[in-house]
């Protein structure tokens, strides 16, 4: 199996830079060390975010990827999906901002070459005075069109259990509600969100199994450490992205549950590293990680 | 101890206090004009500072800009940090691009002290000496020299720079304090010259009279008075991570004791006798301190006035 890594956790590390100096050509520079890394760490493909494109340009982003020889298993496109406007009309016009911009993100999935793309629900302000009906209703709203636009194109699209519960949409019977809503929507399972709402991740993968498009490999611990901005999970404890296979997760009986089923696509890791280790030799560990647990399935 | 000294090749005076920028108000971008202000109104005119302090360097550019004074101040910066994915980059074309990039957000030709972040011991110290010579000739830089470098490579790389008429390290930035540091605070990269351990190497220092230019002078918050001994619970409250893991000791809980009985005696304050005891150390030493609070930063000055007995300083650093 060729596992696919998401670039998220190391995008960051350079994004935050980018965001305080706006040196396009640092951001250049240190873009191409962190395709080096991956590369070299033995992964030839990659779940991009559409932050890389918008930063960089699609034109880029493409050479520096060929240039790698890596290919973009999924495209991930963040947008305030669920945020309600002042008023009707801006609300209108709000939609109208996002579904175009959704179907710039179709588009741009297919020039990179990858056939999903996954919609992902922002949180920029405090929702706590929107009801759970309204956040689903304007998420589903939104996404209804990008999601048929994209089907049409051939680009399957995916959403996930967010682990942000603000957004209610983390637990089985939450993110049944929306997707059932959604035609033509699938399913990202995610190993490790549904621990925030004490869901078990094995569980979790079969309550979804036949609508299940992509696989995203995430450990899970707690965490007290807020400079990391966890998520906070329904029991109030605070939770991390946990270096694979030190967490929480039980990823044997996971990566049983998805070799066995029909999902026959590159899961994805989602990367975290510890002070012991450096990230070329953290990435190298998160991979021959899973490659192992899976071989000996 | 005089508040200003000289230091080779810088061409104005230095205070032996330098002012730290890595907070999170600086490195995040902050406008932090009345910290600054505050701190060259007291008398501290010598700013550190570094390419891996994200946006530290662009904030006082803007500073100096506001105020004119870039000419008044003695500014340290220091590039060759590893990359963000663990690269090293101690070579011409990664230090040049750092430089560069510090001249552009500092807003100025030259840098006062030039230091690199970190040594790389796979490169020839012969390399990285014409490299430094060769920026400072170009006018770039005035003194140079290593932060985090052993005793060893320095020694080697100034052997080099003697035998070859070159201009040699003329500071050093190890961690240098009271506080021991025990465990490992950031990466096993950084240098530390406290602990009986490293007897020989500030013995060097000592004979040599390079310029030390201490960072984490007060164990990172550990004898910033913050907290006191008899209530070692705020050691979470006010040590972040990495403090705790290279202070947060027995060892050094019973040197914070000590300062804290000395400093009744004294009439004065921990930090005070803290930074007092390195000045009694017989090594050349300018100490790095970062505080956000100007009315802490006037009173770090007055240690440079406390006196120690030989027998204080002993008793401080627990060798009674």
């Amino acid at each position: 199996m060729e596992f696919s890594l998401m670039t998220l956790n190391l995008f960051f590390i350079i994004f935050y830079k980018y965001m305080l100096l706006h040196d396009k050509e640092e951001l250049e520079e240190n873009y191409e060390e962190m395709l080096d890394v991956i590369s070299e760490a033995g992964f030839k493909y990659v779940d991009i975010l559409g932050m890389e494109v918008d930063c960089l340009g699609i034109d880029y982003v493409k050479e520096q990827l060929d240039k790698h020889n890596l290919k973009v298993n999924s495209y991930m496109f963040s947008q305030q999906f669920a945020k309600t406007a002042a008023d009707d009309a801006a609300n209108r016009a709000l939609d109208t901002e996002i579904i175009n911009a959704g179907k710039q993100a179709v588009e741009n999935a297919q020039n990179l070459g990858t056939k999903t793309l996954m919609l992902i629900p922002q949180v920029r302000e405090d929702m706590s005075g929107m009801s759970k009906d309204e956040i689903h209703a304007n998420m589903i709203r939104r996404m209804t069109p990008i999601v048929s636009y994209a089907k049409e194109v051939g680009i399957t699209t995916v959403i996930e259990d967010t682990p942000n519960l603000q957004l209610h949409l983390c637990s089985t019977e939450d993110l049944k509600n929306v997707s059932a809503k959604i035609p033509e929507v699938r399913i990202v399972y995610d190993s490790g969100n549904m621990v925030l709402v004490d869901e078990d991740p094995v569980k979790y993968f079969h309550n979804f199994e036949n609508e299940i498009a992509h696989v995203h490999l995430k450990d899970m611990q707690t965490t007290t450490n807020m400079q990391r901005r966890p998520d906070r999970g329904l029991d109030g404890r605070f939770w991390e992205t946990a270096p694979s296979g030190a967490g929480v997760i039980d990823f044997k009986s996971i990566c049983a549950a998805v070799k066995n089923s029909n999902f026959k696509g590159h899961p994805t890791i989602e990367f975290a590293t510890s002070p012991e280790m450096s990230i070329p030799d953290a990435l190298v560990a998160s991979r021959v990680y899973f490659e192992k647990l899976w071989s000996e399935i | 101890m005089e508040l200003y000294s000289n230091i080779s090749h810088v061409d104005k005076k230095v205070s032996r206090i330098f002012f730290g920028t890595q907070s999170n108000q600086m490195c995040m971008g902050q406008d932090s004009t009345e910290v600054l202000d505050s701190v060259v109104a007291c008398g501290i005119q010598t700013l550190d500072t570094a390419r891996a302090y994200t946006a530290s360097e662009k904030v006082i550019g803007d500073w100096m800009k506001k105020r004119g004074n870039r000419n008044d101040l003695v500014i340290l910066s220091k590039g060759g940090h590893p990359s963000a994915f663990g690269r090293k980059r101690i070579n011409d074309t990664d230090i040049r691009k750092d430089l560069e990039r510090s001249l552009k957000y500092l807003q100025t030709d030259y840098i006062d002290i030039y230091l690199l972040h970190r040594d790389d011991p796979d490169v020839p110290v012969a390399e990285i000496c014409e490299i430094m010579n060769a920026l400072h000739n170009e006018g770039k830089i005035g003194a140079f020299g290593g932060s985090n470098w052993s005793v060893k490579r320095i020694q080697e790389l100034n052997d080099y720079a003697h035998a070859h008429d070159l201009i040699p390290f003329e500071v050093s930035s190890p961690h240098y304090g009271l506080a021991e540091q025990i465990g490992i605070s950031w990466d096993n990269t950084c240098e530390s010259i406290t602990g009986a351990g490293k007897a020989a190497d500030r013995k060097w220092y000592a004979d040599t009279q390079i310029p030390v230019i201490a960072y984490s002078s007060l164990g990172r918050g550990l004898m910033s008075g913050k907290f006191t001994s008899n209530n070692l619970d705020d050691v979470y409250k006010y040590m972040d991570e990495p403090a705790r893991k290279g202070y947060a000791y027995e060892a050094n809980f019973k040197r914070l004791a000590r300062c804290e009985e000395l400093a009744k005696e004294k009439g004065c304050l921990v930090p005070q006798i803290a930074l007092a005891w390195m000045f009694y150390q017989g090594m050349n030493v300018y100490s790095i301190i970062s505080t956000t609070n100007p009315e802490r930063m006037k009173r770090n000055l007055a240690a440079l006035d406390i006196q120690l007995t030989p027998e204080e300083c002993k008793y401080l650093n627990l060798e009674d």
